[in-house]
């Protein structure tokens, strides 16, 4: 009974939650709707002169529709999960007899009905305008559908992101700071993890995965989901490693992960986190190390193309990972009071990075020795050339 | 009733509540006075469920109020700065508290509009300090809380205003037996109102009591005496202040007003008086034999 209760109060405690997010959010939905419908559907009939196959509109407003969504998805995040950043609003919602974990999720799913409703419309719009261009009754492909739904599965993944920054920020700005950087930094240190590794090693040529390069950063990986789910369109981009299948088991497992870890951090999370530093630090720590080794390994990158040597690679990335570490710092403390206390931290990313390239430069535990065994015997090789990325076969 | 047992709350290094006791009786007026940085905001959002405890505890009939919604559903908590969604009206407002407050009750909520005669179609941010203070206690008593925590609620209300609020605290206290918690600096209007006082200062109490007991317990004596003396030559009398202009002494005594009276006749003044205290006097002389007085912080 007691449990019966318990599941009805929460039920009750969200849906009023719900419902009230959704009212506030009707402007905001209603412009989201306007500008999917107007640049998507209206704009490339009014450019194809109605004539365009059902199909053939629906591939193109999806791709169309994406950077709108990844938009939205960071507008509605800020508008609905703002509330724990702010002290007076806190002292309203926190006060309220709504305990957190319903407050929170009718929030996130008030945001998410926000960002999948209008694309539903635009989809219905879609086969609706198809039917008055009389080019077709009803689609002969769905795929460019599959890619709609493809898009409402990664806005609920970015959706979740989105909220576990907000539980873990104090602060809108910080909120915001975490999402762009994750979202630019994860993929940029893999991607020059790999250029790097490629240089190095010889043999390697990175691994072939456009989900590797989007794994920890939802937003690209909306794009990436619209690749890797239409092969065909993207013939000879779609790398072997990707299928749709993992794509869809690794996201998913994320999604769970992620609102799960978001409701069970803001029951802990204190009310007094609201315009202060972070409520829970690990964002910054790992933010904090991602900015510092991306620029760090971009600005050496670009220092070792122009001058061709390890010296150039090595001042470029220190003095520009300092330079990043310098102002994620601020930015996140809101100044440099604290500053000689994040030394440590940077000594530790600085000490990382150098023994990964130490070890890459050294052979990779032998890696340099690897055959490939659909190749025949290596009898003789020199290498004379100045840079030590080919690898020899004869 | 509220109950709170050696309650602790720090914000990172700083203590803001230092193992405070109290306990509020069913249907009481507490006023809650005390030094600026005293702890009184904080007590007041641990007591909503606003914040959570670091040590301690605090209880409203026995139950715990942090995340539980069946009993913040009986609290209500108005804040010194009250918030408002962007935007809003004090009718969206309203459908805010009525989706949420189970007890919200309309016919209080159209009563109380036309008696502080707010338009509630009006938006809230264009409202003054006091209209939005009267705002948020027309939404404050249409959820009919049985706990009504207030902070800072006297700041920016207009006298007759003030007076209003008083009697409809007093009218619910009455009919329904709602307990109220009131922090504010406003002495004069505390003493109106309140039936019971509790000091705090740097984190603690310093004193709680009942205001009735509290004025008699604490008097204001002036006398002269034939030779000049000190506090340590009175003894037996709990000096809280103390001063001497002339042979003129003014000095704030605890205790029943007979038995100082007595005390202090036995050292046959020329001439002995005793003054009733404002609880504001009363305020500056706790706060000043605590350390917390004007001479402390000029010097």
């Amino acid at each position: 009974m007691t449990s019966t209760t318990s599941y009805r109060d929460f039920l009750g405690e969200w849906w009023s939650l719900y419902r009230w997010n959704l009212r506030r959010s009707r402007g905001m939905i209603l412009l989201y709707l306007m500008l999917l419908i107007l640049a998507g559907p209206v704009m490339v009939m009014a450019l194809s002169n109605g004539n365009i196959y059902v199909h053939q509109l629906a591939e193109t407003c999806s791709i169309i529709s994406m950077p709108f969504t990844m938009i939205f998805v960071l507008v509605f995040s800020i508008q609905r999960f703002g509330y724990m950043h702010n002290k007076r609003s806190v002292d309203l919602y926190h006060s309220m007899p709504v305990r957190r974990v319903p407050m929170l999720l009718g929030a996130w799913s008030a945001a998410l009905t926000g960002i999948v409703v209008p694309i539903l419309l635009e989809m219905i719009f879609i086969v609706l305008a198809g039917n008055y261009t009389w080019k077709e009754s009803f689609p002969t492909d769905y795929n460019g559908f599959a890619s709609f739904a493809g898009q409402m599965g990664m806005a609920a993944v970015c959706l979740s992101f989105c909220m576990l920054m907000a539980v873990c920020s104090g602060s809108i700005m910080d909120m915001v700071v975490s999402i762009l950087l994750t979202n630019f930094f994860y993929p940029a240190v893999v991607l020059l993890a790999m250029v790097l590794g490629s240089w190095i090693l010889p043999g390697f040529s990175g691994f072939e995965s456009l989900m590797l390069f989007t794994a920890f950063a939802p937003f690209p990986a909306m794009a990436v989901q619209h690749i890797v789910s239409h092969p065909r369109w993207y013939i000879g981009l779609v790398p072997v490693l990707d299928s749709p299948v993992t794509f869809w088991i690794w996201w998913g497992i994320l999604l769970v992960v992620m609102l799960v870890a978001g409701l069970w951090l803001y029951a802990r999370r204190k009310s007094e986190s609201a315009e202060n530093e972070l409520a829970f630090p690990a964002p910054k720590i790992i933010l904090r190390f991602l900015s510092a080794a991306g620029l760090g390994m971009m600005a050496g990158t670009i220092f070792y193309l122009f001058n061709g040597n390890e010296s150039s690679l090595f001042i470029g990335f220190f003095i520009f990972s300092f330079i990043a570490h310098v102002v994620t710092e601020s930015l996140y403390s809101r100044g440099l009071k604290k500053f000689f206390r994040t030394l440590p931290a940077y000594g530790a990313m600085a000490l990382c990075m150098v023994l990964l390239y130490l070890s890459a430069a050294t052979g990779f535990f032998g890696y340099d020795t690897r055959l490939m065994h659909n190749r025949l015997p290596l009898t003789n090789c020199s290498i004379t050339a100045r840079r030590k990325n080919t690898a020899c076969w004869q | 009733m509220i109950e709170i047992q050696q309650l602790v709350k720090r914000f990172g290094a700083k203590t803001a509540l230092d193992g405070i006791s109290l306990r509020v009786e069913q249907g009481s007026v507490f006023g809650l006075v005390g030094s600026n940085g005293a702890g009184k905001s904080t007590l007041l959002r641990t007591i909503a469920g606003v914040f959570r405890t670091d040590g301690g505890s605090v209880q409203i009939d026995g139950q715990p109020v942090f995340e539980n919604s069946q009993m913040k559903n009986r609290v209500y908590f108005v804040p010194d700065y009250p918030y408002f969604l962007p935007k809003a009206t004090l009718e969206e407002m309203a459908v805010f508290h009525r989706r949420v407050y189970t007890r919200w009750s309309e016919e209080s909520y159209r009563t109380l509009c036309k008696t502080f005669s707010l338009d509630p179609k009006g938006r809230l941010q264009n409202f003054s300090k006091g209209m939005q203070r009267q705002a948020a206690l027309i939404l404050a008593l249409s959820c009919q809380p049985d706990y009504l925590l207030l902070d800072e609620i006297f700041d920016g209300l207009d006298p007759v205003v003030r007076q209003l609020l008083k009697k409809l605290l007093a009218g619910q206290v009455d009919e329904r037996k709602m307990t109220v918690v009131i922090a504010s600096h406003n002495l004069r209007e505390l003493e109106d109102v309140c039936d019971h006082v509790g000091f705090l200062h740097k984190g603690g109490v310093l004193m709680e009591q009942e205001l009735d007991s509290l004025r008699l317990g604490i008097h204001k004596i002036q006398a002269v005496f034939r030779e000049p003396v000190t506090p340590d030559q009175l003894a037996g009398l709990d000096v809280v202040s103390w001063e001497a202009r002339g042979s003129l002494i003014s000095m704030v005594v605890r205790g029943e007003e007979d038995a100082v009276r007595k005390q202090l006749e036995s050292w046959e003044p020329v001439f002995c008086e005793s003054l009733p205290l404002t609880l504001e006097e009363v305020f500056i002389s706790e706060m000043e034999a605590a350390g917390y007085d004007i001479d402390n912080i000029l010097s």
